[in-house]
């Protein structure tokens, strides 16, 4: 761990003064909230930052749920959200997302806004025995896509940076339409989270759009009968404890048999949440027989681009949209 | 009644259950140092310099010890300390780097610090010009003509080459009815104990003597290495192995590692600790890693073995500081519980730039057993039989024990399995299992859409291997009986097993023995805890000295009593007249009387102390056998694999403690599982490891793990007086393959067949999608 | 804006007040700066679970906190369990149903069972499963553990309803 300092601001203005800067390797200073993902990074010479600010008792933690839907304050932890039974009852996706993720100590530990903002779990980018980290080091390369990619993208990825983020709560934030506040000297602004996380393009290391001096506040997801009829599926190696090989987060409006609406979002398999519209569109009216679901989730496929090892996943990834709509479906 | 096969509670167990145990790291010396290792980040360079300046310059940190500054003795690689005829370089690393690194983590600079976060800061700024050079990675390519030199200089990879066999091979292939060959790529990552490697050195000042504490599996070898590469005498070095966080074949080796924090204690004569963290041990401690069989097996019409023959290839890592065990073993336990007329198998050993390998527990015999069972599986598919009967039709039968199978093992003694019964053991795990009920379950839910499989593994394992492990055991006038055992514990209960032997010949409770292990001041020869041997070994020269010591309590007894021996008993602590139980003496008087009294001579035939050592030497290795069956579902769209049952059927001889047994086993399937389905220590063509950390490779967790349902079979071995075969590695050898013939079973409708492991979802769904 | 800062807490009911560099983590404050060494440290990365404490009486990863993210909290570790040297049901249970062999991840087993029992006294298997999840055991392949944590419950559970 290189030696850096702390600063514990006394209130969030303060620590906003301090115009620290999250997710970017180049950032002489950043935000520690639960440190889950933060002191990993540390140990690992991943981040080398001068100073970190410590945001611990300065932002909401409060979970609400009114008639517009659900507020989630940025520093309620995963177990909290989890747990809590409105959002069990209303909103089970994200329940169900954020028990498939990580651990319960760690759950206990992790905060929304860590969450959202942890680093990508590509090998490459995570040690530093490796020069070629375009997200680590600007302008070194990208090792991963001549390399062992297994675990990569195969949608938005550029020619310098196929890491995938692995946020299993950001996937199924994406499928309800949630949105974030983000806080920052000069006040407040509301972005959809499908828009938060950047596509990496030639700049891998600017993960968010977030800008020195700002952090997320909260999380919104507006209310919809789609919430409650929803599934979070994961595919990976082991049942649990481990980063997700493809995921995809389903919600359904019915209108008797037929699908009025449906919102699907896919992890593991994207450089940021990925959101897919067109499978969306194609699902809309559409029957829940197999046939026609795959139909529709070939849609997701097609500007995917797989390097080799992860090439399974294009084919997983249909799989897992239509298991996910059919047990959504299947839900009263 | 017996303690040998009772459920004794372990001994070891309230001081863990406390946060009292004490581990390496757990020791602080007065003064001591913290040294974290500059490693190297390339899989082959040459190493131009070494600038240390802007490291030594941090507040805090000591020294910087490079292969330059040892002291002499220490400038020259470790010993090959099993050598074979069949190496072609014996290549062997040096205890910090000279002049070239061959893998990515070999150890080139410690930086002693007065604490690890400083010396990590060290580690950092120590600057090495390295001269990057050609890696080679995967095995199979490295063994290829023209590939980059592992060891630059060299004409090629091939460390070694050479054959086992018996029989004529060729002639029983040339009239078999059926001929089947299968290429099968076997990886199984390396052994990841809890604790990672730890050692702390310390010389006394006053006495010279150098102190040793290390998580190893083999104190009295660190202890013999450290002696024969420095010429110190054997008692002016001490190496204690305390509370070890799991080995699993790991921390049997001598590492460079550990020679270099003893010379950096020499060379500040301070305390000097080195606490590895895991990704220094996905790095840099050795790993089993990769094979590839390709093997053909010659069967007649009724599916009877005629013979087996193939190749094998191993990748050896960039050393040889085990020679060619691993790959020696794998050959030779290939024949497994069958009777094979005729077999030859070709080994080749090949360098790459990785960290090197040595055995893991199994010990080279899981893949053995895993190309042997395909090959079954294979007969049946082909021949359409139930696998269960093609096995039938070919295990060693009962009544041809002992039986000789044509090859000698790795210790120089011929393979002889000397009991047990193997088609009974098959018939108990499938009686367990339900074998015969399966076939409905399968097809009833196969109309739902789901793939259930059962397969089945069955094995041998040589265990118990020589050449000796020494025990002393002694009872003070106070009355205490202790234990000394050479051996060290890792974690499988050692104390309460050495405890409970003892009890059984001195007539108290495994409470009142008192056991240290571990300690090469403790007994003076050792070899060490590897090989399923230490209840064999060492619980046999236990039960040797303490029946030595009873023998003498009771002449002592004679002598006091005026008693005839054959009149005399032993209970309960003390020496009695049969039938007048008040009549007797206590074992601490029996040892007060036996130290001696000043002035006194010892009376005639009556020698000092109450105490005997003793070293049981097996004449060669004992059999244990099983048979494993595996219930899997298979999700065909995600290439997922639930393992819904795990059924055991074992054979270890004379059970000594049931509970440890059953803890040994279901400890070992789980890594069989973890090797079956998760474990995959990877590399890229540069021989740049990419699994580093535990979210990437993936040990099994309690979600994936089922109950592991055993049943126990009990035939003694006459090769020791105790009836013992080991224990601990039985479990990890067929699960590979009872998975791998479950999933194949599974998916029959799709004609898949499983020829690699680690089976991933990636590999699971291309099988599938190539046959559908 | 500092490297050291003044750390007070409470540990197993200690109150505690060191200075220590910001960026020492919890299991090496409790390890090496309270001689805490039932605490073990296998990955430090947050994975395996060896180094779990109670904070504020729910589990945490001490190797991926830092010390002064402790600041203020109550910290409990398997030195704190025992009372008077007589082991806790849970740990008793490990002797009975062998749930331990090398005894290194067991801190931090015991850590998150004594979690898990409080929060579900009447946990299923899959419960049990589940919550281990965080923890990995190489040498007992889970089964004393799982049994062990059964047991466990149904003996708490019967001693409260005995009290």
């Amino acid at each position: 761990m290189h030696p850096f300092t702390l600063d514990r601001p006394r209130d969030l203005a303060a620590a906003l003064a301090l115009r620290a800067q999250a997710g970017r390797n180049d950032a002489p200073a950043e935000y520690i909230a639960g440190g889950t993902d933060m002191v990993q990074l540390l140990q690992e010479y991943v981040r080398q930052p001068e100073r970190l600010v410590s945001l611990a008792g300065l932002l909401d933690n409060r979970i609400e749920i009114g008639p517009q839907g659900l507020r989630l304050g940025v520093a309620a932890t995963m177990a909290e959200v989890a747990a809590d039974p409105a959002v069990v009852e209303q909103f089970p996706l994200i329940s169900e997302a954020l028990l498939n993720s990580a651990s319960p100590q760690v759950r206990n530990q992790a905060t929304m806004g860590g969450n959202l903002l942890q680093r990508t779990r590509c090998p490459y980018f995570r040690d530093v025995g490796y020069a070629a980290c375009n997200k680590r080091a600007p302008g070194s390369g990208c090792a991963a896509i001549g390399g062992e990619n297994r675990w990569h993208a195969v949608l938005g990825t550029s020619d310098d940076c196929i890491a995938t983020n692995p946020s299993d709560l950001a996937v199924a934030l994406v499928a309800l339409d949630a949105a974030v506040e983000i806080r920052g000297a000069g006040g407040s602004r509301s972005l959809p989270l499908v828009d938060f996380h950047r596509l990496p393009a030639a700049t891998p290391h600017i993960e968010t759009v977030l800008e020195p001096g700002e952090v997320i506040a909260a999380i919104t997801v507006p209310a919809s009968s789609a919430a409650r009829r929803s599934h979070y599926l994961k595919v990976r190696d082991r049942a649990s404890f481990e980063f997700a090989v493809v995921s995809a987060a389903v919600a359904l409006e019915m209108d008797g048999a037929r699908i009025r609406q449906a919102r699907i979002a896919l992890g593991g398999v994207g450089t940021k949440p990925w959101r897919v519209p067109r499978v969306e569109a194609a699902l809309a009216g559409a029957s829940l027989e197999p046939q026609s679901l795959r139909q529709a989730a070939a849609l997701a496929a097609e500007n995917a681009h797989g390097r080799g090892h992860n090439d399974f996943k294009i084919e997983l990834m249909q799989r897992a949209i239509v298991r996910a709509v059919e047990i959504a479906g299947a839900r009263a | 009644m017996s303690w040998v096969g009772s459920r004794v509670k372990r001994v070891e167990d309230p001081a863990l259950l406390k946060g009292e145990g004490r581990f390496v790291d757990d020791i602080h010396l007065p003064g001591m140092l913290l040294a974290a290792v500059v490693r190297s980040p390339f899989a082959h360079a040459r190493i131009a310099g070494i600038d240390a300046s802007a490291a030594l310059a941090i507040p805090g940190v000591h020294a910087v010890v490079t292969h330059a500054d040892l002291p002499e003795a220490f400038r020259q690689p470790l010993p090959l300390l099993v050598p074979n005829p069949a190496i072609r370089y014996p290549v062997m690393q040096h205890v910090l780097a000279k002049d070239a690194v061959h893998f990515v983590g070999e150890a080139i600079a410690l930086v002693l610090a007065d604490d690890r976060y400083i010396a990590e800061d060290g580690v950092d700024l120590v600057v090495v010009d390295y001269e990057p050079l050609p890696a080679a990675s995967d095995f199979r390519k490295a063994a290829a003509a023209g590939a980059p030199a592992a060891h630059a200089g060299r004409a090629d990879n091939i460390a070694a080459e050479f054959a086992v066999g018996y029989g004529e091979a060729d002639q029983a292939f040339a009239r078999a009815a059926h001929i089947f060959k299968e290429e099968l790529f076997q990886h199984r990552g390396a052994a990841h104990p809890m604790e990672c490697r730890a050692m702390l050195a310390h010389q006394d000042t006053l006495t010279g003597t150098l102190t040793i504490w290390a998580n190893t599996q083999a104190p009295h070898q660190l202890r013999d290495v450290y002696c024969r590469m420095t010429g110190a005498a054997d008692d002016r070095v001490r190496v204690i192995a305390p509370n070890t966080g799991g080995g699993f074949g790991s921390k049997v080796q001598t590492y460079p590692e550990h020679i270099a924090t003893a010379a950096a204690a020499l060379l500040t004569k301070l305390p000097v600790k080195y606490i590895e963290d895991r990704r220094e041990h996905f790095l840099s401690t050795h790993q089993e890693r990769d094979q590839l069989w390709t093997v053909e097996i010659a069967v007649d019409g009724d599916g009877k073995v005629l013979g087996v023959r193939g190749s094998l290839m191993h990748d050896s890592g960039a050393y040889l500081p085990w020679g060619v065990i691993t790959p020696f073993i794998s050959a030779t336990t290939m024949p497994g519980p069958y009777v094979i007329p005729a077999y030859r198998m070709k080994v080749t050993c090949v360098f790459t730039n990785k960290v090197a390998t040595t055995p893991v527990r199994g010990a080279g015999r899981p893949q053995a057993a895993f190309a042997m069972e395909r090959l079954m599986d294979r007969v049946a598919r082909e021949l359409g039989l139930d696998p269960a009967e093609v096995r039938r039709r070919n295990y060693v039968p009962a009544d041809r024990m002992p039986y000789a199978v044509g090859l000698t093992f790795r210790d120089g003694s011929p393979v002889v399995y000397d009991s047990g019964d193997y088609p009974a053991c098959q018939q108990l795990a499938l009686d367990r299992a339900g074998y015969d009920g399966f076939r409905a379950e399968q097809a009833s839910v196969r109309a739902e859409g789901r793939y259930l499989g059962i397969g089945i593994g069955s094995y041998i394992e040589g265990t118990g291997l020589g050449p000796f492990e020494g025990a002393t055991v002694q009872v003070t006038p106070g009355g205490q009986i202790l234990a000394r055992v050479g051996s060290s514990d890792q974690g499988q209960g050692h104390r309460t097993m050495f405890a409970q032997i003892v009890a059984d010949r001195l007539g108290v409770g495994p409470d009142k023995v008192t056991v240290t292990v571990g300690d090469s001041g403790g007994v003076a020869y050792g070899i060490g805890t590897f090989a399923s041997r230490v209840a064999v070994n060492a619980g046999s020269s236990a039960h040797v000295a303490a029946g030595k010591v009873r023998e003498k309590a009771i002449k002592i007894a004679s002598h006091l009593l005026e008693a005839a021996e054959e009149d005399l008993d032993l209970g309960d602590g003390r020496v009695f007249v049969k039938g007048v139980p008040a009549v007797g003496k206590t074992l601490g008087e029996i040892a007060a009387f036996a130290n001696g009294m000043p002035g006194f001579s010892m009376p005639a035939g009556i020698t000092v102390g109450l105490e005997d050592t003793s070293y049981f030497t097996p004449q060669r290795s004992t059999y244990a056998n099983g048979c494993h069956v595996a219930v899997v579902e298979v999700d065909v769209e995600t290439g997922g694999v639930k393992i819904l049952r795990y059924v055991t059927a074992h054979d270890c001889g004379t059970i000594i403690n049931t509970m440890m047994v059953e803890g040994q086993v279901a400890g070992g399937v789980v890594h069989g599982i973890g090797n079956a389905l998760f474990e995959w220590m990877r590399y890229d063509d540069d021989g740049q490891p990419l699994t580093v950390n535990f979210g990437e490779y993936l040990l099994p967790l309690a979600t994936e793990t089922p109950c592991i349902e055993q049943a126990h079979m009990q035939t003694p071995t006459p090769l020791n007086p105790l009836g013992v075969k080991g224990a601990g590695e039985g479990g990890t050898i067929p699960a590979a393959a009872a998975i791998a013939g479950a999933i194949d079973d599974a998916l029959r409708p799709f004609g898949v067949k499983i020829t690699q492991v680690p089976v991933t979802p990636e590999y699971l769904l291309d099988l599938i999608h190539k046959k559908s | 804006m500092a490297e050291r800062m003044l750390l007070m807490l409470s540990v197993n009911g200690t109150e505690i007040t060191r200075e220590v560099p910001v960026r020492l983590t919890l299991a090496d404050f409790l390890r090496h700066e309270l001689a805490l060494t039932g605490t073990h440290l296998g990955c430090e990365h947050g994975v395996c679970g060896a180094c779990t404490v109670l904070v504020d009486g729910r589990t945490a990863r001490s190797c991926l906190m830092l010390a002064v993210q402790a600041d203020g909290a109550a910290v409990q570790t398997v030195e704190g369990m025992a009372v008077d040297g007589k082991l806790t049901p849970l740990q008793q249970a490990f002797v009975e149903h062998h749930g331990l062999q090398c005894g290194f991840c067991t801190p931090g087993v015991l850590a998150t069972l004594t979690e898990l029992l409080e929060t579900i006294p009447d946990p299923s298997e899959a419960d049990v499963r589940e919550w281990l999840s965080g923890n990995i055991c190489r040498c007992t392949g889970y089964q004393g553990i799982v049994d062990a944590a059964l047991a466990a419950a149904k003996a708490i559970r019967e001693g409260a309803a005995g009290e």
